[in-house]
């Protein structure tokens, strides 16, 4: 039992981490590389404000606070990157990754130079154990969780019944249809960028208070979501739920088993294999 | 016959760029007795960049920005890494052919589910492929060394009385290589094969209706590319004399990546206009060494925001205002046909 809750843990991580991705790619046609430093912006905000508040308010506030900090600041670094890059690049996804490759770097330069390089950790918010059905639950794993459902339960929502929601559906899934309808490309440019980048920063915080918190945490967690989100199908958010608990089951089973060393050959080919078979990824549409 | 007056052609501009290279050459061999040697090592690396960089740029004739070339390359390193240091040692010039043959053998396996993809998928799945082998240089501990890598790398065995222990000596491998492997490039680009390989990259369903195997005129530059990247990831593990995975991260894909974007590669020399660029600012900012990446990434975003085309187009713009200067110098008549503008 303790490999399902293990199970739910990793994949509730692969999933609040890729959706922001493949929310951003769905919409945008274009991938933002910056996405990995966004998660690590919304540990270091977990961090900071928890130097900075510690003593002075209960912890399980801080950690709130900290949730829609991260959420805001990021958001509007992810609209600031929509204007100066993507905006004046559209048409061009290529040069677009290639600068936002170039701003990744920039931002981990700038998280190095001011805080250091060395990893950070935050005391358990949320301390001690569940015992359910023989597993050992840590109360901070389960309060993530559910952070993460309410996190995903509210992109549902927002995706499914508000106008603005159908309104980005929309242009993922049909550009001039949508811009035939009315619909400001620009508007839902902003929307997209600043909701996958605020997903990205509140999967930091998560994280962030359960793991170490690094300048190159984005980069270890971005190529698995870009395995996820290529087996899933780019650009389907079904898809990278789906692949993310594919992930988590793979992952969690490999290491349970102590083969956790083959995990990454083993994810590469697996992606390589839906590639070969099914290159439009698991749920993905043809293009 | 069109074919063969092209192929004629192509000889021509051949021979005129072998010839710039035996012109050239004395000066390259030279080069580094001039230099401390501080600068003899940045120019060993600047010349190992080169020959990733050739190998690059043949790569992405084929339409395909692969970013999985520097950890194949990686496995080149670790191939010389492993065998050089094992109780019964190779020879370094054994596993140099070995390393190469297995980056080419890498790319030959994951050709065929990568090059189902195109743009942005093609290096999204090159990356992940790529970064997932530079994993298992972490993971499989027990013959990489795992993050700590493995140090004490011998340099090359003397050969006809050459000794490769000093930079200089080191450097005369990887001129050799350079040279030798930019020369045959140049060559494949400007045959028929290189030729139709471009014109694939242009219009994909249009070559494949009249008869080319695209598939096959795909695959095969990715897998020269490789072989080209393994043989200079040797070169550049055994020059360090120590590798990690960090060494095969996205730092040094960045620089040549951000090489090919800044110079170009239309032309088979934009890339290292690039290179020498992007190291020339490595060098100058030497003490702000954090700081290089975020230079690099600000000049290619400028170059892909304000440029047409990288500095190979200025470049060539510049040759040719020099040509009408030196045409009106010689009070020759103008000639009045443009040919053919930049873009």
């Amino acid at each position: 039992m303790q490999i399902v809750a293990n199970i739910v843990f990793l994949s509730t991580f692969y999933v609040s981490f890729a959706v922001g991705l493949a929310l951003v790619f769905g919409v945008m046609r274009t991938i933002n590389f910056a996405h990995g430093e966004f998660y690590m912006l919304g540990g270091y905000s977990l961090w900071l404000l928890f130097g900075l508040l510690s003593g002075t308010m209960p912890d399980g506030a801080t950690f709130i606070i900290a949730l829609v900090v991260a959420a805001g600041v990021v958001g509007t670094l992810g609209i600031l990157v929509q204007l100066s890059i993507f905006h004046r690049l559209r048409e061009q996804p290529f040069s677009i990754f290639m600068a936002t490759l170039g701003l990744s770097y920039v931002l981990q330069v700038v998280v190095v130079k001011a805080i250091g390089p060395m990893g950070q950790s935050v005391p358990a918010v949320f301390p001690g154990f569940v015992f359910f059905e023989g597993m050992i639950l840590p109360i901070q794993r389960l309060v993530v969780f559910g952070f993460t459902v309410v996190m995903m339960g509210g992109l549902y929502l927002f995706l499914m019944h508000t106008d603005l929601g159908r309104a980005v559906r929309a242009t993922a899934q049909n550009r001039t249809g949508a811009m035939l309808q009315g619909i400001s490309m620009n508007h839902i440019a902003l929307t997209t960028m600043f909701v996958g980048s605020a997903l990205a920063a509140l999967s930091g915080v998560l994280m962030g208070s359960v793991l170490i918190i690094s300048p190159f945490m984005g980069g270890e967690a971005l190529w698995r979501a870009f395995i996820i989100i290529i087996v899933g199908g780019i650009g389907s958010l079904s898809g990278a739920v789906v692949a993310a608990f594919l992930f988590g089951i793979i992952d969690t089973l490999m290491t349970t088993f102590g083969a956790g060393k083959f995990a990454p050959m083993v994810d590469a080919m697996i992606m390589l294999l839906v590639l070969s078979f099914l290159p439009s990824g698991l749920l993905g549409a043809r293009e | 016959m069109i074919s063969r007056s092209a192929n004629a052609q192509a000889n021509r501009i051949f021979l005129r760029a072998c010839i710039g290279t035996a012109v050239v050459l004395p000066l390259l061999v030279a080069l580094p007795h001039a230099l401390t040697i501080y600068w003899q090592s940045v120019l060993v690396l600047f010349t190992i960049n080169a020959v990733l960089l050739i190998g690059y740029r043949l790569i992405t004739t084929m339409g395909g920005w692969s970013f999985a070339h520097i950890s194949t390359a990686g496995l080149g390193a670790y191939t010389t890494a492993i065998l050089t240091t094992i109780e019964t040692p190779w020879s370094f010039w054994a596993t140099f052919i070995l390393g190469a043959l297995i980056a080419g053998a890498f790319a030959l396996l994951i050709s065929y589910p990568v090059l189902r993809t195109r743009h942005y998928y093609f290096f999204l799945s090159t990356f992940a492929a790529g970064e997932a082998l530079r994993q298992c240089y972490v993971q499989f501990s027990g013959i990489t060394g795992g993050t700590y890598g493995i140090s004490f790398i011998p340099r090359p065995e003397p050969i006809l009385g050459l000794d490769f222990a000093t930079s200089t000596g080191f450097y005369y491998i990887a001129l050799a290589l350079a040279v030798l492997v930019g020369l045959a490039l140049y060559r494949f680009d400007l045959s028929r094969l290189g030729r139709t390989i471009k014109a694939v990259a242009a219009n994909e369903e249009l070559s494949e209706s009249i008869g080319i195997n695209t598939w096959a005129l795909r695959t095969l530059p990715f897998v020269m590319g490789s072989v080209v990247a393994g043989a200079g990831g040797v070169l550049y593990g055994n020059f360090n004399g120590a590798i990690n995975p960090l060494d095969f991260g996205t730092v040094l894909m960045f620089k040549l990546v951000a090489a090919a974007i800044v110079g170009g590669v239309t032309t088979f020399f934009g890339p290292l206009l690039g290179l020498l660029y992007l190291t020339a600012l490595e060098e100058i900012f030497r003490d702000w060494a954090q700081w290089v990446p975020l230079f690099w990434g600000v000049s290619v975003v400028a170059v892909i925001l304000l440029s047409e085309g990288g500095l190979e187009m200025v470049a060539i713009r510049l040759g040719r205002r020099a040509r009408r200067w030196w045409a009106g110098r010689a009070n020759r008549p103008p000639d009045g046909e443009r040919t053919g503008s930049g873009r």
